[in-house]
């Protein structure tokens, strides 16, 4: 029997180098994985794509947050710029309003020439309609007669504060600024123009909140080429519209400006943008790693259990072949003599898994006599059975050639050796007269037998001469029965218990035995009250006979 | 240290120039090798031999076959302070004359 387990199967030795032959060979030895390791590749994934969500939605709520903090502040920085155009124009206006010299005013506006204004108009409200007064600086590009123009001095004498216009061709581009002023009862327009980059395009210097970012400006909410007012990408590139994006809305005079900004470049650093990547390599690294350790380990124990049913298998089969053999040893058929009831009965040792050496036979001799016979190789094991075997078939060919008991276990006792053979035995044999009733017998180192007859059961009191093998020295005794009688002979699995001695165990026989019911129960009832559950180490025969003349 | 070592303990000793063979534990199938071992080991025939039992608690058939073999190698046994259980098997098995008892 092949009982070797192994995860591998055995791959040809010959020369294998086709892919066929690879593939065929991959296909024999793979095999589903264990629901274990489906379980922790799932948890596996799950837990790192989760991670993996979470980072990154955590990575793009911050950077979404830096951006929208930084456009804030560029949106400050610009909206400085009216404030301070506010002032570069109404100071100059307060103060010829205060002192009623309009020269006052034109010399205030000459700082603020040619930076930030490249041109100065002022206009004198005549009924209510704006007329050239006086020039500084360069030409505006704004006609004075245009309707742009009128529209920003209108808007900056009925506000009183800054109104904002800008101008724009393709080549250039300006704001215009107006604010009224009433100096002496006149009422005064100053109309300024700063220069913007024409073609649009502005660098950002490195201490800019706008620095890390790509932005464009447009002049009201309108967000279109013509409204462009700056942006430091190429117009290729327009309109930002992809990205964690920030829109900034700015007042600027009467006007608004807005603008769209997004991250040139992780606002937060690469490593901060890496993460959620990481984590998923590392979370599907680990994962699997736990999955081939999780499929090695349950495998392992795979192997182990089918190991452990087969030794168990094993073992079981194995004590199946030694209870074979034993069956086989012992007589099959014995004799049925009239006025003798006889049972036997063979229970195996649970110790090891061996064949035993106790046997029972009986033969018929001439003159309505039979000879039995009850003996016990000391060991197990098969050289134990072939000893028994051997024996059974001496007494026999004694026995029948007329020899007394006494006689016969006499001679057989010469016939081992216990140097040679490594074991001894016990054995009982007497010779029952069916018509008489009477039975002498001869022992050698075995237990006694049990007599039940009416009045109970006691042992049969016999000189007790060595076992087989070491003595050839043996001395009969006689008994009557009467009718009725059933003689027990037994082996010592019967009797012997660890711990007690064996005159204790007969005495629990002769107890365990009455002379009521039949033969068979008597049996029946003496193993399963000597021998509970069917468990003694050592094996149990047992030749019942009963006297019925 | 091998557990059937553990349940028997042989140890030889003398006794006078008799050689004393101590037996304590449990003289059973598994541990019979190892008794057996030292019975064969002695110079045949060694005369007499003391078998010391005050601290065997178990024998068996098997023990008993050790013994036996030691005798039919022209060993005599002397059994010394066997347990009453270990006594009364030794009648049992007619054994009373080739395993006599040292009083």
């Amino acid at each position: 029997m092949s009982a070797v387990v192994t995860d591998h199967e055995p791959v040809a030795a010959a020369s294998d180098d086709g892919p066929a032959t690879v593939v065929s060979r991959w296909r024999r030895r793979f095999r589903w994985p264990h629901r274990l390791t489906v379980v922790v590749v799932a948890v596996g994934l799950l837990a790192t794509v989760g991670l993996c969500l979470v980072s990154r939605l955590n990575y793009l709520h911050s950077e979404r947050r830096q951006v929208s903090v930084q456009a804030e502040l560029a949106a400050s920085a610009l909206g400085v710029g009216p404030v301070d155009i506010q002032r570069r124009l109404g100071r100059p206006a307060t103060l010829a309003a205060a002192t009623g010299d309009l020269g006052l005013f034109e010399d205030a506006i000459k700082a603020s020439l040619p930076s930030p204004f490249a041109s100065v108009e002022l206009f004198k409200a005549v009924d209510g309609t704006p007329q050239p007064s006086d020039s500084l600086g360069d030409p505006p590009l704004l006609d004075a007669s245009s309707d742009q123009m009128q529209d920003i001095l209108g808007r900056a004498l009925s506000s009183g504060s800054l109104a904002l216009t800008r101008i724009a061709t393709d080549a250039e581009q300006r704001f215009g600024y107006a604010m009224a002023t009433t100096v002496d009862g006149e009422t005064y327009v100053a109309y300024a123009e700063q220069v913007l980059p024409g073609n649009r395009h502005v660098q950002i210097s490195a201490s800019s909140p706008l620095s890390d970012l790509n932005f464009a400006l447009y002049y009201s909410d309108t967000q279109n080429s013509d409204t462009l007012l700056e942006t430091n990408v190429s117009e290729d590139d327009l309109p930002i519209d992809s990205g964690t994006l920030a829109h900034v809305t700015i007042p600027y005079g009467d006007q608004v400006l807005t603008g769209v900004v997004v991250p040139r470049k992780p606002l937060l650093g690469v490593f901060a943008a890496s993460v959620a990547w990481l984590i998923l390599g590392a979370g599907f690294i680990l994962t699997v790693v736990m999955a081939v350790l999780t499929e090695r380990l349950q495998r392992r124990r795979a192997i182990a259990e089918r190991l452990a049913s087969v030794t168990g298998e094993l073992y079981r089969t194995q004590r199946g072949v030694a209870e074979t053999l034993q069956t086989a040893l012992l007589p099959k058929d014995l004799p049925r003599p009239s006025n003798l009831a006889i049972a036997t009965r063979y229970l195996a040792g649970t110790e090891g898994i061996e064949v035993g050496g106790d046997w029972y036979d009986l033969v018929t001799l001439p003159d309505n006599r039979v000879f039995f016979t009850i003996g016990d190789v000391s060991g197990r094991g098969l050289s134990a059975a072939t000893m028994m075997s051997r024996l059974r078939h001496s007494i026999a060919a004694y026995a029948v050639e007329g020899n007394a008991p006494a006689t016969v276990l006499a001679k057989v006792s010469g016939i081992i050796d216990l140097a040679r053979d490594q074991h001894f035995a016990t054995a009982l044999c007497g010779i029952l007269d069916l018509g008489t009733g009477t039975v002498s017998l001869a022992n050698a180192g075995h237990p006694p037998l049990v007599l039940v007859s009416a009045d109970g059961a006691e042992t049969v009191q016999a000189p007790i001469g060595p076992p087989l093998g070491v003595g050839t020295s043996y001395r009969p005794a006689q008994i009557t029965l009467s009718s009725g009688d059933i003689l027990l002979a037994y082996t010592d699995g019967l009797i012997e218990r660890r711990g007690e001695s064996i005159d204790d165990g007969i005495a629990h026989l002769c107890e365990a035995t009455r002379r009521d019911g039949d033969l068979e129960s008597l049996l029946d009832t003496v193993l399963a009250t000597l021998v509970p559950h069917g468990a003694s180490e050592d094996d149990t025969a047992i030749l019942g006979l009963q006297w019925t003349p | 240290m091998d557990p059937v070592d553990a349940r028997l303990t042989v140890t030889v000793g003398d006794d006078d120039g008799t050689p004393v063979i101590a037996l304590a534990g449990e003289l059973d199938l598994s541990t019979a090798p190892v008794a057996d071992d030292v019975f064969t080991r002695l110079p045949e025939p060694a005369g007499e031999v003391i078998v010391d039992m005050s601290e065997l608690t178990f024998m068996d058939s098997s023990g008993l076959t050790v013994l036996l073999m030691a005798v039919n190698r022209g060993q005599a046994l002397r059994l010394r302070k066997p347990s009453s259980i270990i006594r009364d098997l030794i009648a049992a098995s007619g054994l009373d004359e080739t395993l006599p008892v040292d009083s």
